[in-house]
C-alpha cells in the first residue's frame, strides 16, 4: 500500500517538473522546480522498488500516468489543445493501468499461495529446478 | 538518422532504469553511475533527434511506449518479475494510450 502511494507521489514530482520545464521558457526561475521535481521522482521511484513493487509495473504506471498528467496540464495551465485522440489515450491509459495493477494483484496471490502451501512450493522448487537445467 | 537517435535514448534510457532497480534493492551505490549517465545520453540522444526535425509528440510517445514494453520485458527476464498474459494486455493498452495522447496532437 505504501509502494502505491510512493508511487502516486513519485508521478506528481515528474509532472510538476516536466510542467516546469514548459513554464521555465518564460519564467526561468522555474527551473529550480524542474531539477527538484526529476531528483524527487526518481528518489520515490527507487523507495517504491525497494518496497518491492517490480520494475516492470512500476515503470509501466509511472512512465503513462506522466504522460497523460503532463498533456492533461498543458491543456489546462497552457491552453493547449486537447482533441478527441487525446483523450480517448486518457481513457486508454487509465484502463491498461487498472489491468496491469489487477493482473500484479493476482500474480503477487499466486505466489503467496504458492509460498503457503507446502505440495505447491515443493512443485514451484522443482519447476524452478527444470527452469535451471 | 533521426530514428538511430531515437533508438539509442530508448536503450540509454531503459538501461539507466534497469540501474535504478538494481541501485534500490541491491544496495550497491556502483550502479548510480550508469543510472545518471544512462539518462543524460538518453536526453542528450532525444535532443539530437529533435534537431533532426523529429516532431516532439512521435519522438516522446515513441520513447515512453517501447521503454515500458522493453522494461517489462527485460525486468522478467534479469529480475524473473511475474509478467502474466493479463498484465500484458494491461501494458499494450497503456502503449496505445500513450500512441493517441501523443500523436493525437500531430498534424
Amino acid at each position: 500500500m505504501t509502494a502505491w502511494l510512493l508511487l502516486v507521489a513519485a508521478i506528481l514530482s515528474e509532472v510538476t517538473a516536466t510542467l516546469s520545464l514548459r513554464g521555465a521558457l518564460d519564467v526561468p526561475a522555474l527551473y529550480v522546480l524542474v531539477v527538484a521535481g526529476y531528483v524527487l521522482a526518481f528518489t520515490l521511484l527507487g523507495q517504491v522498488l525497494r518496497r518491492g513493487m517490480s520494475l516492470g509495473v512500476a515503470y509501466g504506471i509511472w512512465g503513462a500516468a506522466g504522460v497523460v498528467l503532463a498533456a492533461a496540464g498543458s491543456a489546462l495551465l497552457f491552453g493547449e489543445v486537447l482533441t478527441v485522440l487525446k483523450v480517448t489515450g486518457f481513457v486508454l491509459v487509465a484502463a491498461g493501468v487498472s489491468v496491469v495493477e489487477i493482473g500484479s494483484q493476482r500474480a503477487q496471490q499466486a505466489a503467496d499461495g504458492a509460498a503457503a502451501s507446502p505440495v505447491a512450493a515443493t512443485g514451484a522448487v522443482h519447476a524452478g529446478g527444470e527452469e535451471a537445467r | 538518422m533521426s530514428w538511430l537517435l531515437l533508438a539509442g535514448a530508448v536503450l540509454a534510457e531503459v538501461g539507466g532504469t534497469l540501474s535504478l532497480r538494481m541501485a534500490s534493492t541491491g544496495g550497491d551505490r556502483r550502479w548510480y553511475v550508469p543510472l545518471v549517465l544512462g539518462y543524460l545520453a538518453a536526453f542528450a540522444l532525444i535532443s539530437g533527434a529533435l534537431s533532426l526535425g523529429m516532431p516532439l509528440g512521435v519522438a516522446y510517445g515513441v520513447w515512453v511506449a517501447v521503454g515500458i514494453v522493453l522494461t517489462a520485458v527485460l525486468s522478467r527476464i534479469l529480475f524473473r518479475e511475474p509478467l502474466t498474459p493479463l498484465m500484458l494486455a494491461g501494458m499494450g493498452l497503456i502503449v496505445a494510450g500513450v500512441m493517441l495522447v501523443e500523436l493525437g496532437g500531430v498534424r
